[in-house]
């Protein structure tokens, strides 16, 4: 079974880096969640919540003002300004 | 021959001068090892951020334009110079000030006579110094350094990006330090506007989904990398200027204690000619009596 993997990455650190679940994400056009499987995709997000769900179904939240998500391969990765 | 006095009084004031610089190259190591990491803490932002944007690029037709990537004929130019707010590290300040002027000077000649070439300092030496040389210097933002951040370097950025937006300029050339390693710096030109984004021939064999389409994508993908370009290189700076520190305060140590021995030799040597002088006298004192 294949995992998804997140990396949330802001230019000063890396501030998630692991498997999870799923990933709720505040796109410019709306809200998404992206599960494993996911097509490959590059998005813009706009002002809001990121919402993280890992592994063993605990929640995280991170803010976010701007960003890009890309996903591809079961691997996603979020690049925020901090 | 100097007096012992003075040689004692100079010693002093050597050795004091070597703890000085020797305490500040261990501050400036402590500095550097800071500095560094956040270099590294910036790169997988930087590689994942310019590798989504070549794959934009590469994905997109030949239509591409951005408004962040329209050349046009350098008519007036804006330069960045990175330098540092404090002193004491070598040449790394006016380095940057030469290459700036030998860039002009060879390859922006007209524009340099007809005044069009305006300047941003960030760093209060290298404002001193584009200020001696006769430049127009538009803005400084010297107090950048104390908080370094991505936040505050991004509202700068975005200063420039939109006078280039609005054609105030048509170049915007960045000169800064790079960052080679502890012991090396090397002062490197860059432009910062109009983006050039290199594409891969080799296209991705993954069909994205673009969202919002490619275009609005794009614009609001460049100005990111353009801040992050920026960030980055100021962060080189900070780390090559304390590499410079490093290095340059090792060699006033080295040169206090080479100095302090030569101080030293001449002051036993003027110890010695005192004694043997006073011995003379007391000889011949005494062999004045006897006679």
């Amino acid at each position: 079974m294949e995992i998804l993997n997140l990396e949330i990455i802001t230019p000063e650190k890396v501030i998630y880096s692991g498997d999870i679940f799923s990933v709720e994400i505040p796109g410019a056009s709306g809200r998404f969640t992206i599960l494993k499987q996911h097509a490959p995709i590059v998005a813009a997000l706009k002002n809001g919540k990121i919402n993280v769900v890992n592994e063993h179904r605990k929640n995280y939240d991170f803010d976010c003002h701007s960003g890009i998500i890309e996903c591809k391969d079961n691997k996603v990765t979020i690049l925020i300004e901090s | 021959m100097p007096n012992l006095k003075d040689i004692r009084i100079r010693i002093g004031s050597v050795k004091t001068t070597r703890q000085v610089t020797s305490a500040m190259k261990m501050v400036s190591a402590a500095k550097f090892k800071k500095a560094h990491d956040h270099i590294i803490a910036i790169r997988p932002y930087v590689e994942k951020l310019s590798s989504i944007l070549i794959n934009l690029v590469s994905s997109t037709e030949n239509d591409f334009i951005s408004e962040y990537a329209d050349i046009r004929e350098p008519d007036k130019i804006l330069v960045i110079a990175i330098t540092s707010n404090r002193g004491l590290c070598g040449a790394f300040n006016s380095n940057v000030i030469k290459q700036i002027d030998s860039t002009l000077k060879s390859n922006y000649r007209a524009q340099l006579s007809n005044k069009m070439i305006d300047f941003i300092a960030i760093g209060k030496q290298g404002q001193k110094l584009l200020k001696s040389h006769g430049y127009n210097i538009l803005l400084e933002y010297n107090d950048l350094y104390n908080n370094l951040t991505y936040n505050s370097v991004s509202s700068i950025a975005e200063n420039i990006l939109n006078k280039f937006v609005s054609k105030n300029y048509d170049r915007v050339l960045v000169f800064y330090n790079e960052f080679v390693n502890a012991a090396v710096q090397n002062v490197t030109e860059n432009k910062l506007l109009p983006i050039e984004i290199k594409t891969t021939n080799e296209t991705s064999n993954t069909e994205y989904i673009f969202e919002p389409e490619k275009k609005a994508l794009l614009n609001s993908i460049i100005p990111k990398a353009l801040k992050t370009q920026l960030y980055k290189w100021l962060l080189e700076s900070v780390a090559a200027e304390h590499g410079a520190r490093m290095t340059s305060m090792h060699k006033a140590t080295d040169n206090a204690t080479e100095l302090l021995g030569d101080l030293q030799l001449m002051y036993n040597k003027a110890r010695q000619t005192a004694i043997t002088n006073e011995i003379l006298e007391i000889v011949s004192g005494a062999n004045a009596l006897n006679s």
